[in-house]
């Protein structure tokens, strides 16, 4: 799989990202550092203990990483759920956000492994 | 026959003077009455002030023993004019205070006129507050001494607070009052009271010599922005009862109330002296045309510095950044998420920066305080760190000994920015905000107005 195919499968904007990262050697060096982040563990043992601060902290940190990297859908999930728990206890039904963000997160990281 | 003490506390409270003055005129038996109770001196209440030039307050005292020359007597005879309007103002509102309350009692039953006499009671208490606000503010103009204290402060929330308090009266009116707001940068530094003051009183006189049902329009327009400073220009315009040439020309003077509008009147006629000092104090500009019988309209153009450097939200995004901005700047970047500092430092690396990065708050602050001579040109913070934060490095940072590195330019580097987040940013000493993903040509803008501003 290219870079550009990437993009194009996850809801990507490959152009962006290029314009902002400038190289494509780059890109890959950076999701290929996303696939190995922990970020994305330390937000499910978040939701699992109910750590909402916790839960906060890595989604945001998800998002804003995600938005560097062009990976917008996945930027979008992490995104709601940072929403969702800005102010504590969420006051909505968090499951079709979780269930969301997991199969985004699954297919990202299926796809920076085909790289 | 019954006579009304008062006690040399209150007599000093109403005639401005100190306790201790009134004492002593008690000792030397210039107020007729008065009698010792105990430690405490009191006075027949409808006792008569004696004519004594020494009797004015005590900051005045001190200027005409120094000299008695032509403006101290210009300044006695005005700060006399000013107790005498003041008193008669405050009285002529206390009275309606204690009329309507006196009504209230008769009419408890009947909610609707509770309510409207409550109503009129604020609005005595409103003029009798913005009366003593003026006299007071005037007397520390006039003494010169008043500091201006800039802050961070929306322009936009800041003519809403003022609507805000005015909201009662344009109702009772029927004034719409249509307000235009035509500003990018949203956020300067002012003096807010100072600000909020001037407005406040142009808003007042309009509404004040404004007719029922008519329209106040309120105009807010950035005229030009330029190295990192933001002239904005404000039009009040009423469809008022309107002002004669001749009175214009004496507006910005004291106690100005033009016959015809005596009726109508109230306040002292404190404002407009106010507003000429304040603008004049704020390095701004004033202006005021007026028709008799068509209305007023009062311009004014204020120059700030501006607060939040990163309003490339309506900026026209076009053109290639200039690379040469970002040549040699050395950067401290601090963010804690590893992935996106080194993403950060390699793009900005990409530019020509020497990046160095921090991974929160707290060793962010360290290595700018161990960096050597002037350590870098600009901070990049993630406002979210753990251990300590952006807001929080930000203020240590603005506080630091070293002014030079306690100066440094400092962007907030956020995923996700509320507008409570923005002010708190601002106001901990941030000068801007670039949006995750980084856009380069936003943060070129920044340092290029940093660097025309000379930070």
């Amino acid at each position: 799989m290219t870079v550009r195919e990437l993009y194009e499968k996850l809801g990507g904007d490959y152009e962006s990202a290029l314009s902002r990262i400038l190289k494509e050697s780059s890109m890959i060096k950076f999701l290929q550092m996303f696939a190995q982040d922990p970020q994305y563990v330390v937000l499910m043992e978040g939701l699992d203990s109910k750590d909402y601060k916790k839960v906060f902290a890595a989604s945001h940190d998800m998002k804003g990483t995600c938005a560097n990297l062009g990976l917008n859908q996945l930027s979008k999930s992490s995104s709601d759920i940072c929403e969702a728990v800005r102010h504590g206890e969420p006051t909505i039904d968090m499951e079709p956000l979780i269930e969301q963000l997991k199969k985004d997160y699954e297919d990202t990281i299926q796809c920076i492994n085909s790289l | 026959m019954d006579v009304k003490y008062k006690s040399a506390k209150e007599i000093a409270q109403e005639w401005g003077l100190t306790v201790r003055r009134v004492q002593m005129l008690c000792t030397a038996g210039k107020l007729e009455g008065a009698k010792k109770i105990g430690n405490i001196w009191v006075v027949p209440a409808n006792v008569e002030r004696p004519a004594d030039n020494r009797m004015t307050s005590g900051e005045f005292r001190k200027s005409t023993s120094t000299r008695a020359s032509n403006a101290n007597v210009l300044a006695y005879n005005r700060s006399m004019k000013i107790n005498t309007v003041v008193s008669h103002e405050v009285r002529t509102n206390l009275n309606t205070i204690m009329m309507y309350s006196d009504m209230i009692a008769t009419h408890i039953d009947d909610s609707e006129k509770v309510l409207e006499y409550s109503q009129l009671i604020k609005n005595s208490g409103r003029s009798i507050l913005n009366l003593v606000n003026n006299a007071m503010e005037l007397s520390r103009l006039s003494a010169g001494a008043v500091e201006i204290r800039e802050e961070v402060v929306n322009v936009e929330s800041l003519i809403g607070e003022v609507l805000e308090t005015h909201k009662v009266d344009t109702k009772r009116k029927n004034i719409t009052v249509n307000v235009k707001y035509d500003v990018n940068h949203e956020y300067i530094y002012t003096d807010t009271d100072k600000m909020i003051r001037i407005l406040d009183n142009i808003l007042d006189n309009a509404i004040k010599y404004s007719r029922h049902d008519s329209q106040i329009s309120i105009n807010v327009k950035e005229t030009s922005a330029a190295g990192g400073k933001s002239t904005l220009s404000y039009v009040i315009e009423d469809e008022g009862i309107g002002m004669s040439q001749d009175f214009i020309s004496r507006i910005f003077e004291y106690f100005t109330v033009e016959s015809n509008n005596l009726k109508n009147s109230e306040g002292g006629g404190l404002g407009m002296t106010i507003v000429k000092k304040l603008t004049e104090l704020l390095n701004g500009s004033i202006r005021v045309d007026s028709k008799l019988d068509e209305g007023t309209r009062v311009e004014m153009s204020f120059s700030y510095r501006i607060a939040d450097l990163s309003t490339g939200q309506h900026m026209t995004d076009d053109g290639d950044v200039d690379r040469t901005i970002f040549e040699g700047k050395r950067i401290l970047l601090a963010e804690d998420n590893e992935l996106n500092r080194t993403l950060l430092a390699e793009l900005l690396g990409e530019y020509g920066m020497a990046v160095d990065t921090a991974e929160d708050g707290i060793l962010c602050v360290a290595t700018l305080e161990k960096a050597d001579g002037d350590g870098y040109d600009m901070i990049i913070m993630d406002l979210q760190m753990p251990n300590m934060d952006g807001i929080a490095a930000t203020k240590i940072i603005r506080g630091l000994a070293d002014t030079k590195k306690a100066q440094i330019p400092i962007v907030a580097l956020t995923a996700s920015v509320t507008t409570q987040d923005r002010e708190d940013a601002l106001k901990s000493g941030m000068n801007g905000f670039v949006e995750k993903p980084l856009d380069i040509k936003k943060l070129g803008i920044i340092m290029q107005q940093i660097s025309e501003r000379g930070v």
